[in-house]
């Protein structure tokens, strides 16, 4: 047996064309790029240091079979026939993760309790008005996308796909992904969590739109009431039930984050222990590593990527520029003194754009204060952006 | 095509804004219904 075969790994970049080599050495490049990354805490560890590792792996670990097929022995996403499944299921390590929890929208649906375990819904619940006209504006992106894709020649299922990049919720964008272009869900989901990871740093660039004087207003917190634990419960319950019975695509999804939302309110510790840590970084780290699995070099020859790159960036963009223009027309017509970089909170992406907002609030003027009311929107913006999606899921199909 | 998906995409925007205000008006609703039970419950 030749010496190169008995290292099947380096023996497949010779049996496959060069551009394909290529595109796998790059990814395997990528993979260390994102596990230093995420080592560096530059983008988000806990995702990213699972999903570079998946990559490395996937893209290393390639073998030839007997039959001369290549492949690996982590997961095979494009199996349809039930026998074949039964037999993969039985050799690929990953595979049961996929067919049981990615294929139907399960880690999606378990991230979002672990998430609605852990938000903190008081200061939405103080101001619900200006919560959720922030956050309604903030979905200018996820709006708007969905007909500039079609212009660049997506169909309108992935274009709807893309645009939830707008709403910036990583498990809502996996699910939409999956339920509505489950081609593309790897590369519009891999996207959207490049894209989350690097919000922190690239945000406070669009808030200076806003004028440096209307970026220092001061805003008393001081006078946010406070919100009893029964109405706290009583919304998750009944926001749930008005949520469900209107989109019944999207309910797995809100069924899950009022759940956790509710246990919290509820004050079930086991329970709440359980969402917040096993159940929420478990179906994190395995969402992060399958998804590093799944981005092998079929996904980034695709000529679509590139496309999906640019509309990703665009609806994150436009969804910041909605929220600050929302914040400006709050900052017109509210009473009280408001800072318009509030907006910039209603693209939700949970707690990061709140902290931006008042970052860059603090930097226009040590006084300021915002936080609190910037978290408001910020959790308006995961229930907008899911009333979105429940209306691309169910409208999309009627109108094609 | 491209029209009908705008208009489509419009009409979200304006449905996403009903029901972002009508999700706002329960949650002032819940917060009127739960105070006034307190403030009984306290007399």
């Amino acid at each position: 047996m030749p010496l190169l075969e008995f290292f099947q790994g380096i023996y497949a970049f010779f049996v496959v064309a060069p551009h394909v080599a290529g595109a796998r050495l790059f990814l395997i490049a990528l993979g260390f790029a994102f596990t230093y990354l995420g080592y560096r805490k530059i983008l988000e560890p806990i995702l990213m240091v699972p999903m570079g590792i998946g990559m490395v792996g996937v893209n290393g670990g390639l073998m030839v079979y007997e039959a001369g097929h290549i492949g690996t022995l982590f997961l095979n996403p494009m199996i349809s026939n039930l026998e074949e499944l039964m037999q993969v299921l039985q050799i690929d390590f990953l595979q049961p993760i996929y067919t049981f929890a990615f294929s139907n929208g399960l880690i999606a649906c378990l991230v979002f309790m672990g998430i609605g375990a852990m938000t903190e819904i008081d200061y939405l619940l103080a101001r619900p008005f200006m919560s959720f006209f922030i956050a309604a504006c903030a979905e200018l992106g996820t709006i708007l996308t969905l007909p500039i894709g079609l212009a660049l020649g997506l169909p309108p299922n992935e274009a709807a796909a893309i645009a939830i990049v707008g709403g910036a919720d990583g498990p809502m964008v996996l699910f939409g992904s999956l339920m509505m272009a489950k081609e593309l869900f790897v590369p519009i989901t891999v996207v959207a969590y490049i894209y989350l990871s690097i919000c922190y740093g690239g945000f406070p660039f669009l808030a200076r739109i806003v004028p440096k004087r209307l970026r220092g207003v001061e805003m008393d917190w001081r006078t946010i009431p406070k919100v009893s634990r029964g109405a706290k419960f009583a919304f998750a319950v009944i926001a749930c039930g008005l949520l469900c019975l209107l989109f019944p695509v999207a309910a797995p999804l809100f069924a899950s984050f009022f759940l956790g939302l509710a246990i919290k309110e509820a004050a079930i510790e086991g329970y709440i222990e359980f969402l917040t840590r096993p159940l929420l970084y478990g179906a994190t780290l395995f969402l992060g590593f399958t998804l590093g699995a799944l981005l092998g070099v079929d996904v980034i020859l695709n000529p679509k990527v590139l496309l999906l790159l640019l509309l990703g960036m665009l609806a994150l963009v436009l969804s910041g520029i909605g929220g600050l223009v929302g914040g400006l027309i709050y900052h017109g017509i509210s009473k009280e003194p408001f800072n318009p970089l509030i907006g910039i909170a209603g693209v939700s992406c949970v707690p990061t754009t709140a902290k931006v907002a008042q970052k860059c609030a603090a930097e226009a003027n040590k006084r300021a204060m915002i936080l609190p009311f910037a978290m408001g929107p910020c959790v308006a913006g995961v229930v907008t952006t899911a009333i979105v999606l429940g209306l691309y899921m169910t409208g999309i199909p009627l109108i094609r | 095509m491209l029209l009908k998906f705008t208009l489509f995409a419009l009409a979200c925007f304006v449905l996403t804004f009903t029901i972002a205000m009508l999700v706002a008006a329960i949650i002032k609703a819940i917060g009127a219904i739960v105070q006034r039970r307190g403030n009984n419950a306290a007399s």
